[in-house]
């Protein structure tokens, strides 16, 4: 039988290419492992600045409406547009420091005791006529 | 068997071929990655690198409602390298020009390049900012090369990120406009015009303008704190900054996956004061009314509760911390918290102190007889006259002389104490030393060692003479008589909380000391609702339904070396309920004679009423209840001699 001298280069090229298909699958996938790590690193920071951003934007309009209720600023709405708001005064409010319950058992029945609760009610006959 | 494809010499040469090709791209790797790699990487260290700082938001002042008395507001400072822009921006430049507010031939001409000569050469520093462009996120960045420091508050500047090359240097940042706010900037930013930059910073705001301006203080343009509780709380407010070191592409674009160290920012704490501000807005509208209706030098009016916090202090003259830059040199006593850095004679107000010493020491009871009409007393073998009276008195309990505010009542209560006695009982109510209150640098106020007095001192000091003391200080005094007894210290802030409203440290009542017991405090009170009584020295401090403790003041001022009778310092200090005491308001009017009834500037005429009106309108606000008819210090008022 005759001897195949380019078995072995044929082995070698076929190890060589499956070696290069091998080692560049690696590579690339390296390499997109790498580009997704990083897509995500940045998408993480411009997510944390937009954040920021609104949170910034949140605190400004936070100010501004605070701004725009400060008393002075309110007094002054409250003549432009002539709502005739005054400050709050005392409330007409009697404070009772005295037992409650009695003192509204006294003022629901205040009539019973009274002299005219006291006069017998008139009473009177209705006389048939025949 | 097959041959397969190797049969071919070609075969052969394209796998050679391979194999060179493979061999010289790994030679080259073993190059750039083992031989010449110092090189390389020293060239990339150089430019890669930056370092991005994060400014902290400074926390907020918060009231004791929540209301945001004083807030951070972030704003930028839009700048230009002019070497940087491009010329297909050019037909933006109009609308950034209208968006700036700016004429558009200013812009053009701040948008021309420019050089400047070299300067001697100077040390080096550490880091240098590069600008964020309009179109990024962040702070300052910082790259890592040695370079000139470049400043946002500069308007130009010429540092360049490159290695110093000899000749002309290019002026790579020329300012536009500042105080941009972040929704404008949001505007400019999406215009997108390559070498339009922001710088990010953030602004001290006060929503509520002057309101609680001497409390709060303010922060100036440096962004350092420089009074009241601005820089009293610093510590807390203002955060730490925050810096994060990453690299950077050829675009100066951040590489986030590269970074290797980061700490993160953390804004300040929020300090939430015991001050309302609708009270605080109350006492300042008083204080305008008083200003507008006398025209006083000065003026203060303290509120606070039992527990020694202060619930509104507000001085005039004041000013709008927004604005604190506007306040013209001549008048920047105005910025001063004359509550606590101010001294005055607390006149009548003091015998508050002779009276409770002199009860306390049981040396008299509120029904002892004192005789008001005696001009000279012996005391400790010496003839000493007697103070003067307003009118005539006659035989009073002391009762009486607390209601009627007599001077010589109030003077042999003072000699009975003796000279150590009294002084013990003064330093004791919060006379003669700080009392702590953290903003405002607070005075101590004179009181002299009993030792060193004269020994008239014994009949004047009962009156509240030869005695200084800040407003604080005599509120703080008859603030002893509305807590029965205890002298509080003055407390401000209430909480102070993390950026996460966790809290951190919760503020609560703190004792100085107990100077009188209850039962003494209560009989004071009971005396005091005589002032505000009929026969009393203000009834114009009366408010209906309650019952109301208080003492009037009128002290002459020391001008040009003798006692003033056209310049008085008008007072009224006390509390009510007077059973139950809600709340505690000092009024003191400094110099208000000119426009005051009869020229001269009394307690009852000035101070009492704006106590009755402050008053009156707490009510609701605060839900102070009346104590009814079962008052216990009304009741003392009307059986012990308040009114015979």
């Amino acid at each position: 039988m005759k001897k195949d001298s380019s078995a072995f280069a044929n082995q070698l090229l076929v190890g060589l290419i499956v070696a290069i298909c091998f080692g560049g699958s690696i590579g690339l996938g390296t390499v997109w492992m790498r580009h997704q790590i990083s897509v995500t690193a940045k998408d993480n920071r411009d997510l944390a600045a937009q954040i920021a951003r609104l949170e910034r934007l949140i605190d400004e309009k936070k100010t501004i409406i605070e701004t725009e209720q400060a008393p002075d600023k309110l007094r002054t709405l409250n003549v432009t547009l002539g709502l005739g708001l005054v400050p709050m005064t005392q409330i007409p409010v009697e404070h009772v420091t005295e037992n409650v319950v009695e003192r509204m058992a006294r003022l629901a029945h205040r009539d019973l005791f009274t002299d005219a609760a006291a006069r017998p009610a008139p009473v009177t006959f209705r006389i048939a006529q025949h | 068997m097959s041959r397969g494809f190797a049969s071919s010499y070609r075969i052969l040469l394209l796998g050679g071929g391979f194999l060179a090709c493979f061999g010289a791209l790994g030679a080259r790797l073993v190059w750039l990655h083992v031989v010449d790699r110092e090189e390389r990487i020293k060239s990339v260290a150089k430019v890669r690198p930056m370092m991005v700082a994060e400014a902290a938001r400074r926390g907020d002042i918060l009231d004791a409602r929540g209301a945001r008395l004083a807030t951070s507001r972030s704003e930028v400072v839009v700048g230009v390298d002019p070497h940087a822009l491009l010329r297909r921006d050019e037909k933006k430049w109009p609308e950034l020009a209208a968006l700036l507010d700016m004429p558009e031939a200013e812009l053009r001409e701040r948008f021309t390049p420019r050089w400047r000569e070299p300067a001697a050469p100077a040390a080096p520093v550490v880091a240098a900012p590069v600008m964020t462009p309009a179109g990024t996120e962040g702070g300052f960045q910082f790259n890592l090369t040695p370079a000139a420091p470049v400043s946002a508050d500069r308007d130009e500047d010429d540092t360049d990120p490159e290695p110093a090359a000899p000749g002309p240097r290019p002026i790579r940042w020329v300012k536009l406009k500042e105080d941009v706010p972040e929704s404008l900037h949001e505007r400019i930013r999406k215009l997108n015009i390559q070498g339009v930059y922001g710088v990010r910073e953030y602004r001290r705001v006060y929503p509520s303008n002057q309101l609680a301006a001497h409390l709060i203080g303010y922060v100036n343009r440096e962004q350092k704190a420089v009074a009241g509780m601005e820089a009293y709380a610093d510590f807390y407010l203002r955060g730490q900054r925050g810096w994060r070191l990453v690299e950077r592409d050829g675009r100066n674009r951040e590489l986030p996956q590269f970074g290797s160290r980061e700490v993160p920012r953390v804004d300040g704490f929020s300090v939430t004061l015991s001050i309302d501000s609708t009270v605080q807005d109350i006492v300042e509208q008083e204080l305008a009314y008083l200003a507008e209706k006398f025209e006083p030098l000065k003026a203060s009016i303290v509120v606070s509760d039992p527990d020694g916090f202060i619930l509104a202090m507000a001085n005039y003259p004041t000013f709008n911390p927004n604005e604190f830059n506007k306040v013209p040199k001549a008048e920047e006593a105005r910025m001063k918290n004359a509550a606590v850095a101010d001294i005055y004679d607390p006149g009548s107000v003091f015998k508050i102190v002779p009276a409770a010493a002199a009860l306390e020491e049981r040396l008299v009871t509120p029904h002892t007889v004192i005789d008001c009409s005696l001009e000279k007393k012996l005391h400790n073998g010496r003839m000493l006259s007697l103070p003067g009276e307003d009118h005539r008195m006659g035989q009073l309990t002391v009762s009486e002389v607390i209601s009627h505010s007599s001077n010589r009542g109030a003077a042999q209560l003072g000699m009975m104490l003796g000279e150590e006695r009294l002084h013990r009982y003064a330093r004791a109510f919060g006379f003669g030393s700080r009392l702590g209150f953290p903003v405002g640098g607070e005075v101590a106020g004179i009181l002299h060692p009993w030792q060193k007095w004269y020994p008239i001192d014994i009949t004047r000091i009962p009156m509240g003479h030869s005695v200084s003391a800040t407003v604080l200080q005599m509120h703080q005094a008859m603030s002893v008589i509305a807590t029965g007894g205890v002298l509080l210290r003055p407390q401000i802030i209430r909480q102070i909380r993390d950026a996460g409203n966790e809290t951190v440290y919760a503020y609560q009542r703190a004792e100085i000391g107990r100077v009188i017991s209850p039962e003494t405090a209560a009989r004071m009170a009971g005396m005091l609702v005589g002032v505000t009584r009929k026969g009393g020295t203000a009834l114009e401090a009366a408010i209906e339904g309650f019952d109301v403790a208080g003492k009037t003041g009128t002290s002459q001022k020391f001008i040009n070396g003798e006692w003033s009778r056209k310049h008085h310092i008008a007072s009224f200090v006390g509390f009510f309920p007077a059973a139950r005491p809600k709340v505690i308001i000092s009024v003191i009017v400094d110099d208000a004679d000119h426009r005051a009834p009869n020229g001269v500037a009394y307690g009852r005429t000035v101070a009492a009423p704006s106590f009755r009106r402050i008053g009156e309108q707490l009510i609701p606000i605060l839900n102070i209840r009346s104590g009814g008819g079962s008052d216990r210090a009304g009741t003392i008022a009307l059986s012990e001699g308040g009114r015979r």
